[in-house]
Formats: structure tokens, C-alpha cells, sequence
């Protein structure tokens, strides 16, 4: 809780500055590069947050890392600012609290959608418009195909979950059925 | 001595034995006297004062052994009256004595025995009272021997429904599901999301 306390007072830090450059999605897609670069490399993670390192090392390391990604100044200082503050270990929860921030900035809303086939172009545009018209918000839509699900979508809006799946429907007449009369 | 000789002519004895037997003799001897022939008349006189004078010894003799035991052939008398009162007057005592305690034991033993019988028919209401009561209990314990052996047989019926039930809505299921599987096709796929997507849609 307190590490998301953090997180967030972080993240309204960041999305102010990205505010006012008006480069929302483009700091947040470089936050979530370097995190994603963080989390596939262990060893690099593991350096970070040891407090045996000091600060500079780990600056000077950033700085090593930064000369080979693409990343903006604003992007490259705020890293900074968290190895400073020995805060780099909640980068992927100012991340996450960053990119709600950022929506709710944008008026847009992720949609995580499972289908049991391939969604054709048309069928996902139309998901899409329906969940616009749903949320009232821009939609960012991403699709997985799922098998199990036999047939149908399962649509994750936020924290709300629609569940269209034969398989869904066929728990719930494995449920009835179980159900004594 | 002459205490002796008072005692023995007492004025009481004089006249109830002493004298009559006296008069007796002298009657007797004078009688046979006067009975008697004229020539003989010498000779029978002096056999008369001959038995007269026997008479009066046999008569001393008869006082003196009178005074020696009579006293205490009286006593002796006396004493086995009294002995022999006190025999029965102790017999009657003894016998009042023994009547008593016979009552006594009598009214104890229908005391003991009306007791008895109040023990009896104590001991056999208790005996009544605790057949009953372990009839009672038996029939108890035997009700709910049945009605747990129902509880038991109705949670087992109803566990066995349950398990079948649940096998027959798996078996349903898995039935159900290889079917669609074979079933559905992307276009029916296809058909479902656009209900879905109306459905929800309207719904929300």
C-alpha cells in the first residue's frame, strides 16, 4: 500500500511534466521500454535495487544504458530520480499508475479482448465502436486468441469483465445442473 | 424339759388327740372286762391292767414321737407348700412372663413381616418402576438409533444424488462441449459476438 502510494504520487509527478510537453504516450512508452528492459534482465534488476551499489554507480550504469535506447531527457531524468531516491524498484508500479493516469488524461480506455478465433478486421472494429459506445471513451483495443473458449469473446474493460464464451455459458449449466432441485 | 412336756400336754392337744385315744383304750379295755366269765375274773384283771398299762406306754410313746417330728414334719409340709406355691406362683409368672413375650414377639414378627411385605412391594414398584424406565429408554434409544440410521441412510441418498448428479452434469458438460467443438465454426463464432456485443451493449 505504501509502495502505491508512492508509485502514484510519482506517476502524477511524471504525467505532469508529460503534461505540460504534452507527450503523454510518448514518455509512457518509454518508461515501460526501460521497464520491460529491467524485468528481462535480471542481473541488470538485481544491480539496481541492491543498496550495497552506490547511487553514482548505478547513475553511471543508467547512463551507459540510456547512450544505447532512444529516450527522451525528461524520460532519462526521471529514471534518474528514482535511483536517486532509491525508488527504481517501484518503477513497474509507477508505470502502471502512470498509464491509468495517462488514460483517464486521454479519455481512453484499455480493452483486453479473448476470442476463441481469430477477430477478423471487421468484427474487431466493431468491438471496438460497441465498447466505445459502452465506455464513452476512446478505446485501445488488444486481442488474444483463446481456443478454450470454444466460442465467443471475453471482454476485460478495466476491471469489468464480459464474459460471452461458450465456455462460460457452459460453466453456468454446469453449475445449474449441479445445483440441487 | 418342761417346754417339752408343755408342748406335749398342751390344753389343744389334750383335747383333740390325747384324750380321745385315752378314753378309747379305757373304753375298750373296760368293755372286754365286762365281757368276761367269773371264774377266770383274777386272771383277767391283771391281763387288763397289763394292757392298760401297754395301752398308756404305745399312747407316751405315740406323744413323744408326735412331739419329736411332728414339728418338723409340719415344717417339712409347710416348707413344700410354700416351695411349691412359689413353683407355680414363679410357673405363672414365668408363664405370664413367656405369654408376654410371645405377644410381644408376636406383634414384632407382624410388625417385621408387615415390613417385609412393605419391602416387598417397595422393591417390586422400584422394579416395576425401572423396567419401565428402561423400556422407555430402550424404546428411546431405539427411536433414535432409527431416526439417525434415516439421518445417516438420507445423508448418504442425498451425497450418492449429489455425486451422481454432479457426474451427470460433467458427463453433460463434456459432452456438450465435444459437440460444439465439433459444432462450432468461425461463423457461428462470429454470429455469437455480434449478440454478445448487442447484448451487452443494450444491457449496459
Amino acid at each position: 500500500m505504501i509502495g502505491s502510494e508512492i508509485a502514484k504520487r510519482y506517476s502524477r509527478a511524471f504525467l505532469a511534466i508529460a503534461g505540460e510537453d504534452v507527450k503523454y504516450e510518448e514518455y509512457y512508452n518509454e518508461l515501460k521500454s526501460f521497464s520491460l528492459l529491467l524485468d528481462q534482465n535480471e542481473n541488470l534488476k538485481g544491480f539496481m535495487d541492491n543498496p550495497v551499489f552506490a547511487q553514482s554507480e548505478k547513475i553511471a550504469v543508467l547512463d551507459e544504458i540510456l547512450m544505447k535506447i532512444v529516450v527522451s531527457p525528461v524520460t532519462a531524468n526521471f529514471l534518474k530520480l528514482l535511483i536517486q531516491k532509491k525508488r527504481i524498484s517501484v518503477l513497474p508500479e509507477i508505470e502502471d499508475c502512470y498509464q491509468q493516469y495517462m488514460d483517464t488524461a486521454l479519455n481512453k480506455v484499455r480493452v483486453k479482448v479473448r476470442s476463441a478465433y481469430q477477430l477478423s478486421d471487421d468484427l474487431s472494429e466493431q468491438i471496438k465502436v460497441r465498447m466505445e459506445e459502452l465506455t464513452g471513451k476512446k478505446v485501445e483495443m488488444e486481442t488474444e486468441k483463446d481456443s478454450l473458449l470454444l466460442g465467443g469473446i471475453v471482454v476485460k474493460v478495466g476491471d469489468t469483465l464480459y464474459d460471452g464464451s461458450i465456455r462460460a455459458q457452459l460453466n453456468s449449466i454446469r453449475e445449474l445442473l449441479r445445483e440441487e432441485i | 424339759m418342761r417346754k417339752i412336756f408343755k408342748g406335749i400336754f398342751s390344753r389343744r392337744f389334750l383335747l383333740s388327740s390325747f384324750l380321745p385315744a385315752v378314753l378309747f383304750i379305757i373304753l375298750s379295755a373296760a368293755f372286754v372286762y365286762a365281757s368276761g366269765g367269773s371264774e377266770e375274773e383274777g386272771h383277767h384283771a391283771g391281763q387288763f391292767v397289763t394292757f392298760a398299762w401297754k395301752t398308756v406306754n404305745v399312747v407316751i410313746l405315740f406323744a413323744l414321737l408326735y412331739w419329736a417330728v411332728a414339728k418338723g414334719i409340719k415344717r417339712f409340709f409347710a416348707g413344700r407348700r410354700e416351695s411349691i406355691k412359689e413353683s407355680i406362683e414363679t410357673a405363672i409368672a414365668s408363664k405370664e412372663d413367656a405369654k408376654k413375650k410371645f405377644d410381644e414377639y408376636s406383634a414384632k414378627l407382624g410388625k417385621a413381616t408387615g415390613e417385609i411385605e412393605e419391602i416387598t412391594r417397595m422393591i417390586t414398584a422400584q422394579g416395576e418402576a425401572e423396567k419401565k424406565k428402561i423400556i422407555e429408554d430402550a424404546k428411546r434409544t431405539t427411536e433414535k438409533m432409527k431416526a439417525d440410521a434415516k439421518a445417516r441412510i438420507d445423508q448418504e441418498f442425498k451425497k450418492v444424488r449429489n455425486q451422481l448428479r454432479k457426474e451427470a452434469a460433467e458427463l453433460s458438460v463434456e459432452m456438450a462441449e465435444t459437440i460444439l467443438k465439433k459444432k462450432v465454426k468461425k461463423n457461428d463464432h462470429e454470429l455469437m459476438v455480434k449478440d454478445f456485443l448487442d447484448r451487452m451493449v443494450r444491457l449496459n
